[in-house]
């Protein structure tokens, strides 16, 4: 009876994981587009000149998208592999395993929190900037 | 999005703690939801110049009707929302009380489909603002480059 409450509740566990892991990837993939989106409009001629100091705020903005860009590969690259191998290992089902891949799926869920974070505050950060200086065309 | 639809289910494990986190993160998205749809909108109503020479001006109407109505479902949910994260106090209080308990579960999970297909429907709206804002932007680029 145990037994089989222990392994529907790992069964249940590795789904949860799963799911939770390919929202990450999910969100991921559309920030990736966003970030690329920002990235063009800040290089386009899309705002008020003279503006003191544009150019360098925008560069500013598109070094910091940048490094964000990278942030996001680097975590898709630990997600990728944390799928991988959770797939591959969390059948046997070993004891050690799971409490491994528990610790990971922890620390990679407070990553991904943490880098949403710093993505909402980049772009908060940038909208706040440009709104306000959008070349007005009417 | 592959992954909604299929796993509502979880809420029934979901703690008190998880479900209030969740609650917490839902309303954090959904204000800074509001303040991107600000930044949408200017963009979208004052940068109409190349907009209109890139023929993408019905479109773009249809684009900021769509935001429009974002907004209103964005207050809507996050009212919801903080309605239902006040009424915690009946998953938290020592007080064995199945039914309500219950209910309240059931009502965590009803927002989390709303959530979801929320994100979902904006995060589609927001990509065809990328879509058609990149093809103003790049027809006007390549009207400067024939100039």
């Amino acid at each position: 009876m145990l037994d089989s409450a222990k392994k529907d509740f790992s069964k249940k566990t590795r789904e949860r994981y799963l799911f939770e892991i390919a929202q990450w990837e999910d969100s991921l993939m559309f920030i990736s587009e966003e970030i690329k989106f920002l990235r063009k409009l800040l290089s386009t001629e899309i705002f008020e000149p003279n503006i003191p100091n544009l150019y360098e705020r925008l560069q500013q903005y598109s070094k910091k998208l940048q490094d964000l860009k990278i942030e996001q590969i680097l975590l898709e690259k630990k997600i990728e592999k944390h799928k991988t191998d959770f797939i591959k290992e969390l059948e046997k089902n070993e004891e050690q395993k799971t409490s491994l891949f528990k610790k990971t799926q922890f620390q990679l869920r407070k990553n991904f929190n943490e880098f949403l974070k710093k993505n909402s505050g980049l772009k908060l950060e940038i909208f706040n900037y440009t709104g306000n200086i959008l070349k007005k065309t009417r | 999005m592959e992954t909604t639809g299929q796993n509502y289910k979880y809420v029934e494990w979901k703690s008190a703690e998880e479900m209030h986190f969740s609650s917490n993160q839902w309303i954090s998205e959904l204000k800074f939801i509001k303040d991107e749809h600000q930044f949408f909108e200017d963009m979208l109503k004052e940068y109409t110049l190349p907009i209109i020479e890139s023929h993408l001006l019905s479109k773009v109407k249809d684009l900021i009707g769509r935001l429009t109505k974002y907004k209103q479902k964005t207050e809507t949910l996050l009212n919801k929302i903080s309605e239902h994260r006040n009424g915690l106090q009946v998953m938290v209080d020592g007080i064995n009380q199945l039914e309500d308990e219950n209910r309240y579960k059931q009502e965590h999970r009803k927002l989390l489909i709303d959530v979801n297909q929320f994100s979902l429907e904006y995060n589609d709206l927001k990509k065809e603002i990328f879509e058609t804002v990149s093809q103003a932007l790049k027809q006007q680029k390549q009207k400067r480059l024939l100039n």
